[in-house]
């Protein structure tokens, strides 16, 4: 999933289901942030494999390589036990935080090519088969549905 | 069948009966991954569910799709260690979004510490070879259940 179809779609879900109301936007701040930070450790292979990139199609179906295990089940152990830790200081954080980086990795477990188990088991995983236009379908609509979403929340009229 | 984990012993009478109902089961033959990633997305909408027995009947329609998974696995020879991770791996995150979901309740809490350990040992199983984890969903619903079964008591 596309970098803006995760920063619309999972920090949304974190800021509804935490119940964070438009004005209290550090909590909104701290939701686009965790929804899309997971994504900083692909930065080192888009640098480094400059040569790999493809005018039509990106990067797509390379990412999985450039994934660290932060991105993987160790990450959202590490993410549970940091917000489990900041919980009793801001409950409303700790939770905003976990739920967009949580509701992240769970996309893109669920719809890429992962090794969920990375460092410990390599094997890679994969829910569905699909295509680079499945995808790219998959990510407009996200977009589309969660970009509405945010303008219902914010109030603006559309 | 390749180097999936060994269940533990004391899962033995939950997973007969299971077993023993499978065979009735009239399953279609499709990729086992969609109810993983149905356990997934109810989780999700688990994080927006306010009223009790909306909340048990989305854990029992988690733990309807976490058996269907391996149901289906079974019945059409798709057994692999890859179908296992996936399925490891969903079972993992939609109890992540239960339990974030209940944080701000005691029991829920303590639950998200006990997933926090439930994580630890799913790495540690793929890495050892055990099959260990805590049912954590199952005895969340139990005690839901009770609690309902409790304040319906006039």
């Amino acid at each position: 999933m596309g970098p803006v179809a995760h920063l619309l779609s999972a920090s949304w879900i974190a800021i509804a289901a935490a119940g964070v109301s438009p004005s209290q936007t550090p909590y909104i701040a701290a939701a686009l942030i965790a929804s899309i930070a997971i994504d900083a450790d692909h930065l080192p292979f888009l640098i480094h494999s400059c040569a790999s990139f493809d005018r039509r199609t990106g990067y797509t179906g390379q990412l999985q390589n450039s994934r660290s295990p932060l991105h993987e089940l160790p990450g959202l152990l590490i993410l549970g036990v940091l917000c489990a830790l900041v919980y009793p200081l801001d409950a409303m954080l700790a939770t905003v935080v976990f739920i967009a980086a949580g509701v992240h990795l769970a996309q893109d477990w669920v719809l890429g090519t992962s090794h969920p188990f990375a460092p410990f088991d390599t094997t890679c995983v994969q829910f569905f088969p699909l295509s680079l236009r499945q995808k790219s379908v998959i990510d407009l609509a996200v977009v589309a549905a969660s970009g509405m979403l945010w303008i219902a929340y914010l109030g603006v009229p559309s | 069948m390749d180097c999936i984990p060994r269940r533990p012993k004391l899962a033995g009478p939950y997973r007969k009966l299971l077993n023993s109902l499978e065979p009735r089961l009239r399953l279609p033959n499709v990729n086992p991954s969609i109810y993983s990633a149905a356990g997934v997305g109810l989780a999700v909408i688990y994080l927006f569910a306010a009223v009790p027995a909306l909340r048990m009947a989305l854990i029992a329609l988690m733990l309807a799709a976490d058996w269907l998974d391996g149901a289906t696995a079974r019945r059409y020879a798709r057994c692999s260690r890859a179908g296992y991770l996936t399925d490891v791996t969903a079972d993992r995150s939609s109890e992540g979004f239960i339990f974030a979901a209940e944080a701000g309740t005691p029991i829920g809490k303590g639950f998200f510490v006990l997933w926090l350990v439930n994580v630890a040992l799913s790495l540690y199983g793929v890495r050892s070879g055990k099959h260990r984890v805590l049912p954590l969903r199952f005895v969340f619903l139990v005690i839901l259940a009770a609690q309902f079964a409790l304040d319906s008591v006039p």
